[in-house]
């Protein structure tokens, strides 16, 4: 499933809204995936990609947003060249509290 | 640049430098000859009609991660066009090192090909895929 911006009012079967702005969906095929990106109703949201391989356009390791169409992303995933970079969940207020007391108690080495 | 041995040839297949496997490239940028030949005409005429471009390149096979197979199997099950580039050297585009673009499809993947004792080399056709057929960029 792939996160996409409407740019378009024509975008609305796809979305039901046009207001929603981003929405996720996973188009039945990648044809039509194109049909809508290349005919302007939707764009592809990008999307943070780390590289692996040694020979892909950006440098190995390099951290990237990209917008790829399904497709494109697939093969680049199956060959080995990135994987995505999922974004860190934010962190809830007990965490936060957790984290900061942890900060305030004195090491061993203090 | 002057008349040249190539020996240096750029391959980008979907973003993905594929030159130190590969050992032979052909860019083919055709235009259809349709003849309009007229009753009374004692010489055929042509003129030009659709365009077709095809790219062929000639792949060491390598199965790791990230190389031969690896970056052109996913492509021969998929019906998304991916940009394909090549130059007569590695050196950035340039007036004297121009690109040959393309957004294609592959469209013929020999997996394995070769007989004992030589180097497995596949061959990998790709057709062009978009309205825009190769261009030719120099930046």
């Amino acid at each position: 499933m792939g996160r996409y911006r409407a740019v378009s009012p024509l975008a609305e079967p796809f979305i039901g809204d046009f207001a929603k702005d981003e929405f996720e969906h996973d188009f039945a095929s990648p044809a039509a995936e194109q049909d809508a990106v290349r005919g302007g109703l939707v764009e592809i949201v990008p999307r943070k990609y780390r590289v692996l391989s040694d020979n892909y356009q950006h440098p190995q390791g390099e951290e990237f947003e990209a917008a790829y169409l399904m497709e494109h992303e697939a093969a680049l995933i199956a060959g080995g060249h990135i994987e995505r970079v999922e974004p860190e969940p934010k962190p809830t207020k007990r965490s936060k509290k957790t984290a900061d007391e942890s900060t305030d108690q004195p090491t061993d080495a203090e | 640049m002057s008349i040249f041995t190539l020996t240096d040839a750029f391959i980008s297949v979907n973003g993905v430098t594929l030159s130190d496997h590969a050992n032979s490239v052909t860019v083919e940028d055709n235009r259809d000859e349709v003849d309009i030949t007229a009753f009374g005409a004692t010489s055929k005429a042509i003129t030009k009609g659709l365009g077709d471009a095809t790219f062929t390149i000639t792949f060491f096979q390598d199965f790791a991660s990230g190389k031969t197979h690896a970056t052109l199997q996913p492509l021969i099950g998929s019906t998304t066009p991916v940009t394909i580039e090549v130059r007569a050297t590695s050196g950035a585009r340039s007036a004297t090192n121009p690109a040959a673009v393309m957004s294609g499809l592959l469209t013929t993947y020999n997996m394995l090909s070769g007989g004992i004792g030589e180097a497995s080399t596949i061959e990998a056709k790709f057709r062009n895929g978009s309205q825009a057929g190769v261009t030719y960029p120099t930046a």
